[in-house]
């Protein structure tokens, strides 16, 4: 349980893939328009990193390490036309919204990296928890980004209206132009948190150090 | 000399992946049997829906085999809770070398105009600029070009092509306000023109020869052959090609001919108002000065040619 939760710790905050690692920028930018869109993409992708994953986990020894990457996408392809053909038949207007980038999760880096450094290595359930880690990491980085995006850019959030008609949305936000100002914001508030905790944490250990070295310089 | 060590190495790698193809496409294949129905479901929904977008009074809507074209899938005659015939709704597939085909639903008033187009699928983001929330194209009313950077986009392109394409082949005849007057449509061309008790064509013949894209068999209303319709293509015209519907009689006679498209701007001089050429019953060297234009010539050889098909025969 605790190996769970720190796995999930890890992929949603201390090496969140979009926030920290840099990995899929290109539908972090593309969805964000609305908070619907961002958690039909982030639901997507975590059901294809958890069973690529787990696929890849299971077939591991099977796999032929010559040709690893090109079976990595023969089965994140796989799933992704699986995950394409649900959405399609049982949330269509999703799937409509999202478009292009529903098959796009192929190329998505996260789902490869990830096939390449974890679950190649490890066993079919961390791999799966990996990949829902991973997953829940992205789905959270989408939503951060679309959350500002869609009330500043929209004045609503999911849809519903939070101004009222006298609001003037900043379009830019919306705009690809705003994806990326707003992604850049995100990182680096981001970081900022990120920094002031390793701050905080190397000064307390900083704290327990002196003493000793204050005793050292008093011998001397 | 070849390692035999490394042929089974290679072979086994091979063979491993096969494998891995073979079960991804089997669990694939597994997920497409359960969805398929849902889709095709839930594609006839949209399309029914899309049909009552465009034409807000629409009651009741039935397939209308009579307008086929090159990216139309099918038509739907629409009318009115009062049995009036309000238009037609054409399910077309417009071709975009961006991201693949636009499938679109294209609504045509009684006056012959295209008068919405709803979106059913794409595969580009750019086009949700020209969409409204229901999917449906806004520049309806814009002149293709009024927007240049759209002009840049692909899926832009095969919209406005769509519904070029579209009004093309529902531009000929009078306005009709009853589906039993409308035109005969064949590639455009109103089979009316040629056979003027034409009520029926049939589906596509196999005819294999140069320049011939379509053989379809004419009947009136009591289901007789009147004869047939080719459509043909007739190279060496002035300027390009000359697509045509050929009309032959039972007995394999051609006994008119319509042009649908040309380049050739003298070409008028051989045709009546409505693009029917006036002289099939001439012999090929009646006008001496005709003679001398390459697209005369053209018409004259797309008679012989499909006189020479002898398609005559009930």
């Amino acid at each position: 349980m605790k190996s769970f939760l720190r796995q999930l710790k890890e992929g949603i905050l201390d090496n969140n893939p979009t926030l920290v690692q840099l990995l899929g920028m290109c539908p972090t930018l593309a969805t964000t328009t609305s908070v619907q869109n961002a958690l039909g993409m982030g639901l997507a992708a975590t059901a294809v990193l958890i069973f690529s994953n787990l696929f890849v986990s299971l077939l591991r020894k099977f796999i032929p390490k010559q040709v690893r990457i090109a079976a990595y996408i023969v089965i994140i392809s796989g799933f992704v036309t699986m995950v394409e053909l649900l959405m399609k038949a049982y949330l269509n207007s999703l799937y409509q919204s999202l478009g292009i980038f529903i098959p796009l999760i192929v190329v998505n880096c996260i789902i490869l990296a990830r096939a390449e450094a974890f679950a190649s290595k490890n066993k079919p359930l961390p791999s799966a928890i990996d990949g829902l880690s991973m997953g829940l990491g992205f789905t959270f980085a989408l939503l951060l980004v679309s959350t500002v995006r869609e009330i500043i850019g929209n004045g609503t959030f999911c849809g519903i209206s939070l101004f009222g008609e006298g609001y003037a949305p900043a379009l830019l936000l919306v705009m690809p132009a705003g994806a990326f100002l707003t992604l850049g914001c995100v990182i680096a508030a981001v970081q900022k948190i990120r920094n002031m905790g390793e701050d905080k944490a190397r000064m307390e250990k900083l704290s327990q150090v002196e003493p000793e070295s204050t005793e050292k310089e008093e011998t001397v | 000399m070849v390692n035999k060590k490394t042929v089974w190495s290679v072979a086994n790698i091979g063979l491993r992946l096969l494998i891995i193809c073979l079960v991804v496409a089997a669990l694939t294949a597994l997920v497409y049997a359960v969805t398929k129905d849902p889709i095709a479901e839930g594609e006839l929904a949209r399309k029914e829906e899309a049909i009552r977008l465009i034409f807000v009074d629409a009651a009741d809507f039935a397939e209308d085999p009579a307008i086929v074209g090159t990216g139309v899938n099918t038509a739907f005659s629409v009318t009115d809770a009062a049995g009036n015939a309000l238009g037609w709704c054409v399910d077309y597939t417009g071709t975009s070398d961006y991201g693949g085909d636009v499938n679109m639903m294209i609504g045509v008033g009684n006056d012959r105009k295209v008068i919405g187009v709803q979106i059913i699928s794409h595969s580009e983001t750019f086009i949700d600029r020209y969409l409204d929330d229901e999917n449906r194209y806004t520049g309806i009313d814009q002149a293709y070009g009024t927007d240049l950077s759209a002009g840049a986009t692909m899926s832009y392109n095969a919209i406005r092509n769509a519904i070029a394409s579209v009004e093309k082949i529902f531009a000929v005849g009078e306005t009709a306000e009853a589906s039993d007057t409308a035109p005969l449509l064949l590639m455009g061309g109103n089979v009316k023109l040629l056979f003027a008790d034409a009520a029926s064509i049939s589906e596509e013949e196999t005819v294999e020869a140069v320049g011939v894209n379509e053989v379809r068999i004419v009947k009136n209303e009591a289901d007789d052959v009147l004869g047939r319709c080719v459509y043909y293509t007739a190279t060496g015209g002035y300027n390009g090609n000359i697509s045509l519907l050929v009309a032959v009689d039972t007995a394999g006679k051609v006994i008119g001919m319509h042009a649908l498209s040309y380049y050739d701007s003298l070409l008028y001089l051989y045709l009546d108002e409505n693009d029917c050429y006036v002289g099939v019953d001439q012999p090929r060297d009646a006008d001496v000065q005709a003679g001398a234009t390459r697209s005369y010539t053209a018409l004259r050889n797309a008679i012989e040619a499909v006189e020479a098909l002898q398609l005559g025969g009930a």
